[in-house]
């Protein structure tokens, strides 16, 4: 099978940082439909293989390696083609959802910018009903209120919600969630690993589930790809990694995560 | 509001000059009418006596009572440049009123302080917004893209800012020539000092930029495929308008002085023209000093304006930075 995403000896070095190289010779693919985690201890640079992916990395950043998706190299791609992978067909969900809107416009303005940039969407009369149909489909439903609220008035379960509202609402091939759930208590993360599963049934598309949680890697995903200091240890399927993990880095991070839950 | 309104609170234009006035004392405004026992206030006229020295010696006339009428009709002006109307807040009729005294041509100070805040404050404001918006987008896209771009900037700034301001701001006039039309000379007079203005508020804003650009919000921005103006335009810039704000009104007064040291000079606002300015161009010689101390009048104009500005910007700071309060 085809994949929909590959990433081929990526290495990505931060200018002036402490650690040298941030990603490591990391190759990997995305199939369509799947759910992928990718799984590792902080700083073992899954971030920074979901930023190189859509390629906002800081400029001045070293990348080598490529990011094939269909067929062409995201690492390569000039502005205006950039501008078009990202949101449209490739949408991320960042860790912090109060950090990730503008504290000095309101949730509704996110929207219609988001909308306003998309031509094809700006042309349509309707918007504030099609906002919110997205947003209730999030789970959001006093929308009105929402929409007039700027980020701060709104919990992190909420804003978590409309900013997984705004990433589908172009309906995208791929939705990168990086630490979806990270900054929120547990009923509230399973109400959203909920919904992610909900929608994709229903839009489908394909996850990359960026996580450090095991608990939800193993209720969550197909495949996981293990990453330790920015080298990509292991990539296996969900069972398996629990089952037999192959590498010794990885054996440590379950066994670590199993002696926490027992 | 008096500038907008200059032909309404002053008595007369800023060019008309009674030449037989000249160097007229303050008027002295008396309240109470003591033969008739009314309240209503009135000026007596002038006497002159041409002493051994030939110096003119003012003083009252008080034969007879010429009273200060408000809402008087006088010498016609627009408003807006529309309406043509000829009423003035005050007057009077048969003899000249000069509450802050005269100058050399024998014009009012008062109407010509009234006329001149119209071109001293309007350098001000015009000036500062020009330099701001240079200053803020330069400093935006630079600090946000960052590179060569921003080093290239950075570069001409600091040149820019190398130089002693006045003494650019001299090179600068000294190379466009002297014989210019009052309007022409006004323009210049804004271009050479938002010229010398933006250079510093390039330097904060950028840096502002560049710990904005670090934020998830603006990360998520680009992530969802805005465009690199738009990210500028509405997700950087906007959180430096609390500081802009601030350096707009602490700054306006560095505007005024300089359009008044131009003026000063002579290089600035032309006669008959007035400028606080060339105003205070008169009180450059003791003799005027101690002869007529009222010319020295726009020079406190200018210290009590410049200090309003500096009071508004320190209170402004004040509220709308909300970490300077918890040190103190």
């Amino acid at each position: 099978m085809k994949p929909l995403l590959s990433v081929n000896n990526l290495s990505v070095a931060y200018a002036g940082g402490r650690i040298k190289e941030a990603l490591k010779n990391a190759s990997f693919k995305l199939y369509k439909g799947e759910i992928l985690g990718i799984v590792g201890e902080s700083g073992s640079g899954k971030t920074t293989l979901a930023s190189s992916i859509l390629n906002i990395l800081p400029s001045g950043t070293k990348k080598e390696g490529e990011v094939i998706f269909e067929g062409r190299n995201i690492l390569k791609m000039n502005d205006k083609e950039l501008r078009n992978i990202r949101g449209n067909r490739i949408s991320i969900v960042f860790q912090e959802p109060a950090a990730s809107f503008n504290p000095v416009l309101t949730v509704g303005y996110h929207f219609l910018e988001f909308m306003g940039k998309n031509s094809a969407m700006n042309k349509r009369e309707n918007k504030g009903r099609i906002i919110e149909d997205l947003l209730r489909k999030s789970g959001i439903y006093d929308t009105k209120r929402v929409l007039k609220s700027y980020p701060h008035e709104l919990s992190g379960g909420q804003l978590q919600r409309a900013m997984i509202a705004l990433a589908i609402s172009s309906n995208p091939d791929i939705l990168i969630a990086d630490e979806p759930t990270s900054s929120l208590d547990v009923t509230v993360e399973s109400q959203i690993v909920n919904l992610l599963l909900e929608l994709r049934k229903e839009l489908g598309f394909t996850i990359l589930f960026i996580t450090h949680n095991l608990g939800l890697v193993k209720v969550l995903c197909n495949r996981v790809v293990f990453l330790y200091r920015g080298e990509v240890k292991e990539i296996t399927d969900t069972k398996s990694l629990f089952l037999r993990p192959k590498h010794e880095s990885t054996k440590v991070f379950i066994n670590d995560y199993l002696r926490l839950v027992s | 509001m008096t500038a907008i309104f200059a032909g309404f609170f002053s008595p007369y234009r800023y060019d008309d000059g009674d030449i037989a006035y000249r160097w007229a004392p303050p008027a002295k405004l008396h309240f109470i009418n003591v033969q008739k026992k009314i309240f209503r206030p009135y000026v007596y006229g002038y006497k002159v006596k041409v002493d051994r020295y030939y110096r003119r010696v003012y003083s009252e006339d008080r034969s007879r009572i010429y009273p200060v009428k408000l809402f008087v009709k006088g010498f016609r002006y627009k408003i807006f440049g529309i309406f043509s109307v000829n009423r003035h807040l005050f007057g009077t009729q048969g003899t000249r009123i000069y509450l802050l005294g005269a100058d050399l041509k024998g014009r009012d100070i008062l109407s010509r302080l009234i006329y001149g805040a119209r071109i001293s404050l309007s350098i001000g404001l015009i000036g500062v917004t020009i330099s701001f918006v240079i200053g803020i987008i330069v400093g935006g896209i630079s600090g946000y893209f960052g590179g060569w771009a921003d080093n290239i900037t950075m570069r001409i700034v600091e040149m820019m800012m190398m130089v002693p301001g006045f003494y650019l701001m001299l090179a600068l006039r000294a190379s466009f020539p002297p014989d210019f039309s009052s309007a022409q000379v006004y323009f210049l007079i804004v271009v050479i000092l938002s010229f010398i203005g933006w250079a510093s508020i390039a330097r904060v804003i950028r840096g502002m930029a560049l710990s904005l650009k670090e934020r998830e919000f603006v990360l998520a921005a680009k992530a969802i495929g805005l465009s690199n103006f738009k990210i500028i335009m509405r997700h950087i810039l906007p959180h430096t308008f609390s500081y802009a704000v601030v350096a707009v009104f602490l700054s306006i007064p560095g505007y005024i002085i300089g359009e008044a040291a131009l003026s000063l000079l002579g290089l600035g606002i032309q006669e008959p023209q007035a400028s606080w300015g060339n105003m205070l161009a008169l009180a450059q010689g003791i003799v005027n000093i101690k002869l007529y101390p009222w010319v020295l009048t726009p020079g406190v104009i200018i210290v009590i304006t410049t200090s309003c500005f500096n009071i508004i910007g320190e209170a402004l700071r004040d509220v709308l930075d909300p970490k300077r309060k918890v040190f103190q």
